[in-house]
């Protein structure tokens, strides 16, 4: 076995392009599928993370009847929290309220629509830690008429910190209000929606600009242990919770459309990878017709035949699988590491989804060593029909072919 | 000092010779009409960026009105029609009629400085606020009655408005529209008034947005007639498939 | 006698047609011989030569080799007794060409179940056809006479009942078909191993110690050679 082996590698070098070529295929195949994982897990891991670190923390509750779009912000849907909820949610874990109301951001002769997120500047980062966020100048204090604005809105508005912006919103009710603000900072989040469409500003300063009264649009809890368990426990008093996860549920479900995407794009790569691999070992049985048939007079079992030309597949596919998968891998561990950067494309989408516009890779191994066997079984595979032609070759003849 | 602050409304009530309710009704007669085509330019100006639209509008009342865009090419075909508090768009693009309710009634007409609740909301002035006549000044070149005007209800959109009324023609040749807080939002002017066909019509409205600092929209009559007849189906949403 | 047709009949396929290259053939090598089966294209020379190195099976008849039929056995069966006891020497020499001089001769004696260290019986059998210098080359890095002895050393290593050439020196040119002629002549006088040629070359027939002539698929003569 260990000299078919080695006539089967030495065979490979015979014809270095072809086998370089038919082996690309694997290799792209194989590469591609990790980073795809890689690159789909992480997005389902930012997915989370941006839902969980900047507005849904674990437990998510809106008013009975608030739209749940994530597009739409209806103050007027908006509802106190009522006492008894208070006390639920006070009982579960760590908790904030918000209320999101959409406005106009005018900065001189620049206008935006946005959504303005009035927020409780002690529970806030209890719930949301910010770990990780990047903050240009400060977060507003309370009462003081400043704002803080996502970073690229104020990129596109080219405002710098210290300038002062008009708000203009409709109260509950319905009339305009407008007021300045003095811009304080500059936020990048985890979620690139807010970074691009968002303002933050705290209730003492929102509450008279939008009447908010006691109106909250959007509870987050932080807790430990069981999701749903926790959501359980806060429902049905006037606000509907929903976890995290069911939270994500769209994006997620978008998530696991790209991998069956990825997993027939991959199939094709590995479909033309066979027909590459069979086509080249079929080619090298024709050449070798008479270097078979000698090593039959020689004495060798046509089985053992069989196996040189299974061999010589499953190198090719094996080696080529393993540099994909060292490619790919590394690809994956280094993005997992540094993250990848996506604010330019994501920009230019218009930045309304509600993820970091940095996407760290999921590195795992599972589908490194899935990929590397895939990869290398579909090229034994492929070789087993030509290596079943070379193996019937009749010696008498074939000693004697050109 | 009751008796002195007394006396002196007293005084600046007896100062003028119409009541507020007076002018305002006048106001909302000079907008009816038994029937009303026009072709406008639209003008709008956002900073550098200027764009410009024609549009046929039809009128009928106070309550109706239809509107067709007929330049720049990629809005033509564009129809919009008014009924009393409802209001209905055709996008030629998707080939639908749409009624606009809600929060897209806030929305601004083509990118303008006008909303589509600022072209409904004239006729609901004497119900919606509570008006006060401040002062005779001149505006425009024209004697007038400075107008305050505080909303009834929190639900007005403009809490504040201050309107001067031309004496001469019952037009408000100048509004200003304030926010909850006083901040001022927008001016919106009237100018050029002729008397067409017997009856004064301003051909010209400009409507600044003083928020946002060089965003204007200028809507210019280009022709004007009040003595026609209109096909009863100009106000009916088969005419904005049509 | 070391391996013998007897009454051997061999037809192909040909089309519509079957043709028969062997008719009825009795013919056998002895130990020690240096035999030559001569004869124009389509005798049934190589056919011959086939059969008794039991690379293929006979329509008819029984093929001996060491008094035992092999016409009947399995493909592997016979794969296994041409690895222990027949030795190949071809036309165009067929070195595996990814395999170096000493591997190819390797390859034989690893096929031939040799167990034990094989390099020590390589090398020799290298040295003894005058390659000891060239072990590590690869077949392209050899000129032709050097591959084919080679092929030589590959055949021989195994110590086979039977070499059998099959126009060995076709391929050569005359001074290098002369000098392996040569070398199989001396082997088959020092050692005593047995060869068995098939070749309508003059030159090789003037070297063979007795020369059996085909024709249409039949023995017409069986005399002894020049080389007596």
């Amino acid at each position: 076995m260990s000299f078919l082996l080695a006539i089967a590698a030495r065979n490979l070098f015979r014809n270095a392009a072809r086998t370089a070529i038919t082996s690309a295929a694997v290799f792209f195949g194989v590469a591609l599928s990790i980073l795809g994982w890689g690159f789909v897990g992480g997005l389902d891991e930012n997915v989370l993370r941006a839902a969980r670190t900047t507005y849904a923390g674990d437990v998510l509750l809106r008013p009975d009847g608030y739209p749940t779009d994530g597009l739409t912000y209806a103050l007027a849907d908006a509802a106190p929290v009522p006492p008894d909820l208070v006390s639920a949610l006070d009982g579960i874990g760590k908790w904030t309220a918000r209320t999101a109301f959409s406005a106009r951001v005018v900065s001189g002769p620049d206008a935006q629509r946005i959504t303005v997120w009035a927020y409780d500047g002690v529970r806030d980062p209890e719930v949301f830690p910010r770990d990780g966020w990047k903050v240009e100048g400060r977060w507003p204090q309370p009462g003081a008429g400043e704002v803080a604005l996502g970073y690229r809105l104020g990129r596109l508005l080219e405002i710098e910190e210290g300038e002062e912006v008009v708000l203009q919103t409709r109260t509950r009710d319905g009339a305009i209000n407008a007021n300045s603000f003095r811009v304080v900072g500059l936020i990048r989040s985890d979620n690139s929606a807010l970074d691009s469409l968002g303002a933050w500003l705290e209730y003492a300063d929102a509450t008279p600009l939008a009447l908010l009264g006691d109106a909250r649009s959007h509870v987050a809890v932080r807790v430990e242990g069981d999701h749903d368990a926790a959501a359980k426990l806060v429902a049905g008093k006037g606000f509907h919770a929903s976890t995290l996860e069911q939270e994500c549920d769209d994006l997620l479900a978008l998530n696991r459309i790209r991998r069956k995407s990825l997993s027939i794009v991959v199939g094709m790569i590995m479909l033309i990878a066979a027909v590459g691999i069979a086509n080249t070992v079929i080619m090298a049985a024709f050449e070798r017709v008479r270097e078979v048939g000698t090593l039959l007079a020689l004495g060798m079992r046509r089985r053992d035949i069989r196996v040189l030309f299974m061999l010589e597949g499953g190198i090719m596919g094996l080696s080529a699988a393993i540099l994909g998968a060292c490619a790919g891998g590394s690809a994956v561990a280094w993005w997992s590491k540094n993250g990848i950067d996506f604010s330019g494309p994501l920009e230019s989408m218009g930045g309304s989804m509600a993820m970091s516009t940095v996407i760290y890779t999921q590195f795992n191994w599972s589908p490194v060593a899935a990929a590397i066997t895939f990869g290398t079984a579909i090229a034994v595979l492929a070789s087993l029909w030509p290596a079943n032609w070379a193996a019937r070759i009749v010696p008498a003849d074939a000693v004697k072919a050109d | 000092m009751t008796t002195a602050l007394l006396s002196l409304l007293l005084a600046a009530r007896l100062a003028f010779a119409i009541t507020v309710d007076e002018v305002l009704l006048q106001i909302d007669k000079n907008l009816t009409y038994e029937a009303r085509d026009s072709s406008i330019t639209m003008t709008v100006t956002k900073g550098s960026r200027v764009k410009s639209y024609k549009m046929r509008s039809y009128g009928r009342g106070q309550d109706e009105m239809a509107m067709e865009y007929l330049e720049p090419a990629r809005d033509k075909g564009t129809k919009m029609l008014k009924k009393v508090d409802e209001l209905w768009m055709y996008l030629p693009a998707i080939e639908k009629v749409q009624k606009l309710s809600g929060h897209l009634l806030r929305d601004d007409l083509m990118g303008s400085d006008m909303s589509y609740e600022d072209l409904m909301e004239s006729s609901r002035w004497q119900k919606a606020y509570q008006g006060t006549i401040v002062a005779e000044e001149m505006m425009e070149g024209r004697k007038a009655w400075k107008i305050e005007m505080k909303a009834r209800d929190t639900s007005v959109s403009y809490p504040t408005r201050i309107i001067w009324v031309d004496q001469a023609s019952f037009i408000p040749v100048r509004q200003e529209l304030y926010a909850l807080q006083g901040m001022l939002l927008k001016t919106w002017l009237m100018q050029d008034i002729r008397k067409i066909e017997g009856r004064e019509f301003p051909m010209k409205m400009v409507v600044e947005d003083q928020v946002q600092k060089g965003s204007r929209t200028e809507i210019t009559f280009d022709r004007v007639s009040f003595q026609v007849a209109l096909p009863e189906e100009v106000f009916s949403t088969r005419w904005l498939e049509r | 006698m070391i391996c013998k047709l007897v009454g051997v009949t061999k037809s192909y396929p040909m089309g519509d047609l079957l043709v028969q290259a062997l008719r009825n053939v009795t013919v056998g090598v002895g130990a020690g011989e240096f035999t030559v089966f001569a004869g124009p294209s389509g005798s049934g020379k190589s056919t011959a030569l086939n059969l008794l190195g039991c690379l293929d099976r006979p329509s008819s008849g029984e093929v001996l080799l060491d008094d035992k039929n092999v016409a009947s056995l399995s493909d592997d069966a016979l794969g296994a007794v041409r690895a222990r006891r027949i030795g190949f020497i071809f036309q165009s020499f067929n070195l595996i060409p990814v395999l170096t001089a000493s591997e190819n001769v390797d390859l034989a004696l690893r096929l031939a179940g040799v167990e034990g260290p094989r390099a020590e019986r390589v090398e020799s059998a290298l040295k003894a056809v005058g390659l000891q210098d060239y072990l590590h080359r690869r077949p392209s890095q050899l000129s032709g006479g050097q591959q084919q002895r080679v092929a030589i050393a590959r055949a021989l290593v195994k110590s086979p009942a039977i070499v059998i050439a099959d126009e060995p020196t076709a391929n050569l040119d005359s001074t290098n078909g002369e000098a392996i002629l040569d070398l199989m002549r001396e082997m088959n006088q020092k050692n005593g191993v047995t060869f068995l040629f098939s070749t309508h070359d003059p030159m090789v027939m003037s070297r063979a110690r007795r020369v059996v002539r085909l024709k249409d698929g039949e023995v017409v003569a069986d005399e002894a050679g020049a080389g007596a």
